[in-house]
């Protein structure tokens, strides 16, 4: 008998954490980003967000480009070259498609990247935060040559359907980061 | 024949509780064994210089037992673990023949590993992973119910109100997006090199006028999915076929394969409730949409409650104070000059103009941080806060002048589009005599301004945040979730309250989207550039914008370092040296 009230209460439990779930969920998906992070409410579970390319879809093409160099003024550093990861696009693609989660990944960093700047949030913070480390390390680990000591990332947005000089778009220009791996600045 | 099999598509003596479930799970299933395959193929990707490194040990304390096993997870090799058990998991989970027990330890390895996988790393996620990790935790969590038979009803009602969710929120969300109501949305979509190189993308990039159809079409279904749950059975199905025909589209366009399986096992719980015509009467539907629809009802009355608290403040001893100008009130604040010596009847006076949907609390640092020997007068303009006057802003600003009682020479002080309200009169006496100084302060380039308003683009993306504004305001989010009208503002309590309340306040809302399409803009350069002494401050947001404005108005320009469009005035370091230029403006209007 108590065995049973233990294992109803566990399904009351269980119901319940569905049911404010569900609530949460519902809440979390306003039409725009004004939200609220409500997961602290369902113990940390990961809430759905259900606003596919909306209210606005991405529309820009986001291209990764480096350059190299001594990282003073004193050098003259190397032109800026795009080092974006491809998507080989086949028809395979429809049903099998590995090759998005690279490109998908650079960018949902680039995204938290715009949003920290569009805060005017500190340089170092910036400097400090995931997206950037990510960024820096792909970079490092796609730069077309390592003759230099020095590296700047620069993340750009394209925008194929926008007119004349609103097409392109800079985000973020990086630090002078070193080409080795644990070099320090 | 389809339509035959749709509508019969059970065997006797099925559960039709199981035969939902299996219909659920097993798409599930081989999009999972998809995406573990998938996973398994991009190995370099996980490597510690790859775009899904794992990151969750970032923060941890080294030597905690939390750090040691983060570090695990972000090992390259962890991800295909996870991907191998997911593989394995997901195969049981197709060919256990729907057996409960099975099911759910299936469920839970996939939950698991998805799981893991999100912790180790944000990054390169889609919805397709948030819909197989809502069945398969929802799988699991609903186990835990000792009756079967309530535990499985209850979790397809919860994947079915989780799709229903999907589909309408994704359209609802729609309805705030410019591009999408213009119609362009799609048609930019398939111009990008990530969603426009599947097969389909071709046909639609050569036929705009399909495209626009789709574009227009895509929010109207989503919104309208639950008819699914009004309509008779078969036709409610025959509706899910054609929102599977959709999933499969997309993946031909846009080359989103992972959405047909993560989506379409939804369906199972969808076809679930429309079967049994549940919906009206069950209880789990009712509490959530009760719940919610509670919740915002109270976020929307605390929020209204709020303003009226800051309509009272305005009202009392430190608030405001109002001055019938024509057929109505204006609401001011107005500071005389309180420094020994000056002579209040001849000191200068600072008129300052608000920018777009913003009150005179804007003001307060700038006010706070000026010299005391001169009067300065902030107002609303017509149809802002309490004005009630229709007056236009140089009625509204002589008045206020006049009523100062000081002849002083005149000084305007304009942030934003404000420059506008006083392109409008600076041309024009105001208690007898021209505007001396005038400092703008981020202005909004009058030449700049004509233009967006002719891109119908823009003009589009101005309704849009007024929009969003308004939905804000009117459901009360603005009160709890972070916004940029907090964010770059740091007033003292009582102006903070007030120009949080006032920005989100409806008819403030109202009264800023009718503005921007009244202000004049064709000799808005001549007239500004006729005042005798003009400074412009610009933040760090706009400083290119503001140079070039700065330029074509012959005045001084100077750099607020680090601010932002708001935060120029915002705050208190950013307004120190606005306030500087202001009195530098005042001293050559002596």
């Amino acid at each position: 008998m108590p065995l049973d009230k233990v294992r109803g209460a566990i399904g009351a439990v269980a119901a319940g954490a569905l049911t404010a779930h569900l609530i949460a969920t519902t809440l979390f998906n306003t039409p725009d980003s004004f939200n609220l992070d409500l997961r602290r409410y369902v113990g940390g579970w990961t809430l759905p967000g259900w606003r596919f390319f909306a209210p606005n879809p991405g529309v820009q093409n986001v291209h990764l480009l480096v350059r190299t160099g001594d990282g003073d003024t004193t050098g003259t550093p190397s032109e800026w070259q795009d080092i974006t990861p491809t998507i080989g696009h086949h028809i395979t693609n429809v049903v099998f498609h590995p090759r998005s989660r690279g490109p998908k990944a650079l960018f949902d960093a680039m995204q938290q990247l715009s949003v920290m700047k569009a805060n005017y949030s500190r340089f170092d913070w910036i400097v400090s935060s995931t997206p950037y480390e990510l960024v820096t390390d792909a970079a490092r680990a796609l730069l077309p040559m390592r003759t230099d000591e020095r590296f700047q990332f620069l993340l750009v947005n394209f925008f194929p359907s926008a007119v004349g000089d609103q097409r392109v778009q800079p985000i973020l220009v990086s630090e002078w980061e070193h080409v080795r791996p644990g070099g320090r600045n | 024949m389809l339509l035959h099999r749709i509508r019969s598509p059970r065997r006797s003596g099925d559960d039709p509780r199981q035969r939902a479930i299996k219909a659920t799970m097993a798409p599930i299933a081989v999009g999972q064994i998809l995406s573990s395959v998938e996973a398994l193929t991009i190995g370099p990707l996980y490597r510690r210089d790859g775009l899904l490194r794992g990151v969750s040990a970032r923060g941890t304390v080294p030597g905690t037992l939390r750090h040691r096993l983060a570090t695990a997870l972000d090992a390259p090799a962890t991800p295909k673990v996870l991907a191998a058990v997911n593989l394995a998991a997901s195969v049981v989970l197709l060919l256990g023949r729907n057996r409960r027990p099975v099911q759910i330890a299936a469920s839970a390895a996939i939950g698991a590993c998805n799981r893991l996988n999100e912790v180790r790393t944000p990054y390169g996620r889609d919805g397709a992973d948030q819909m197989t990790a809502v069945i398969t935790q929802y799988r699991t969590v609903s186990a835990l119910i000792p009756d079967a038979e309530r535990s499985d009803d209850l979790f397809l009602r919860a994947v079915n109100l989780q799709a229903g969710l999907s589909y309408f929120v994704s359209g609802f969300a729609k309805l705030f997006g410019s591009s999408w109501v213009q119609g362009d949305a799609l048609g930019e979509v398939v111009q990008t090199q990530a969603y426009g190189s599947g097969p389909a993308a071709k046909f639609l990039k050569s036929r705009p006028r399909l495209t626009r159809a789709l574009t227009w079409a895509t929010p109207i279904w989503e919104i309208a999915f639950p008819v699914v749950y009004a309509v008779p059975e078969r036709w409610g199905n025959v509706l899910l076929v054609g929102v599977k025909g959709f999933h499969v589209a997309v993946a031909a366009v846009m080359e989103l394969p992972r959405f047909i399986w993560g989506f379409t096992g939804s369906h199972g719980a969808v076809q679930y409730v429309v079967g049994r015509h549940a919906l009206p009467s069950s209880k789990l539907e009712r509490l959530v949409l009760t719940a919610a629809v509670a919740i915002t009802a109270t976020t929307a009355t605390y929020a209204a409650g709020q303003r009226a608290i800051d309509v009272e403040r305005r009202r009392g001893l430190k608030g405001t104070a109002q001055l019938q100008v024509g057929d109505g009130d204006v609401e001011y604040l107005h500071t005389p000059p309180t420094a020994a010596g000056t002579d209040p009847t001849t000191a200068p006076v600072v008129i300052l103009e608000a920018g777009l949907g913003n009150p005179l609390d804007a003001w307060a640092w700038v006010s706070a941080m000026t010299r005391s020997d001169f009067h300065l007068v902030a107002y609303h303009r017509r149809g802002y806060g309490q004005t009630t006057s229709s007056a236009d802003p140089h009625t509204a600003v002589d008045a206020l002048v006049r009523h100062t009682g000081s002849s002083g020479p005149l000084v305007a002080v304009s942030h934003s589009i404000g420059v506008l309200a006083l392109a409008g009169y600076a041309d024009r006496e105001v208690a007898g005599r021209r505007i001396t100084s005038a400092v703008v302060i981020d202005g909004t380039d009058p030449d700049l301004f004509a233009t967006d308003r002719r891109d119908r683009k823009r003009v589009g993306s101005f309704l849009q945040s007024q929009l969003r504004s308004m939905f804000a305001a009117l459901t009360g989010i603005y009160n709890f979730a972070p916004h940029a009208v907090d964010r770059q503002s740091r007033y003292e309590p009582d102006q903070q309250m007030g120009t949080v309340q006032f920005v989100f306040g409806p008819r403030n809302i109202y009264r800023a989207t009718r503005e921007y399409f009244e202000f004049d803009t064709d000799r808005a350069l001549d007239v500004l550039r006729a005042i005798p002494n003009r400074y412009l401050v610009a933040s760090q947001e706009n400083a290119t914008q503001q140079a070039e404005l700065a330029r074509k108005l012959g005045a001084g320009h100077r750099l607020v370092a680090d601010s932002s469009h708001r935060s120029v005035i915002g705050y208190r370091q950013n307004a120190k040296q606005v306030a500087a230029v202001v009195e530098e403006a005042v001293d050559a209007a002596g």
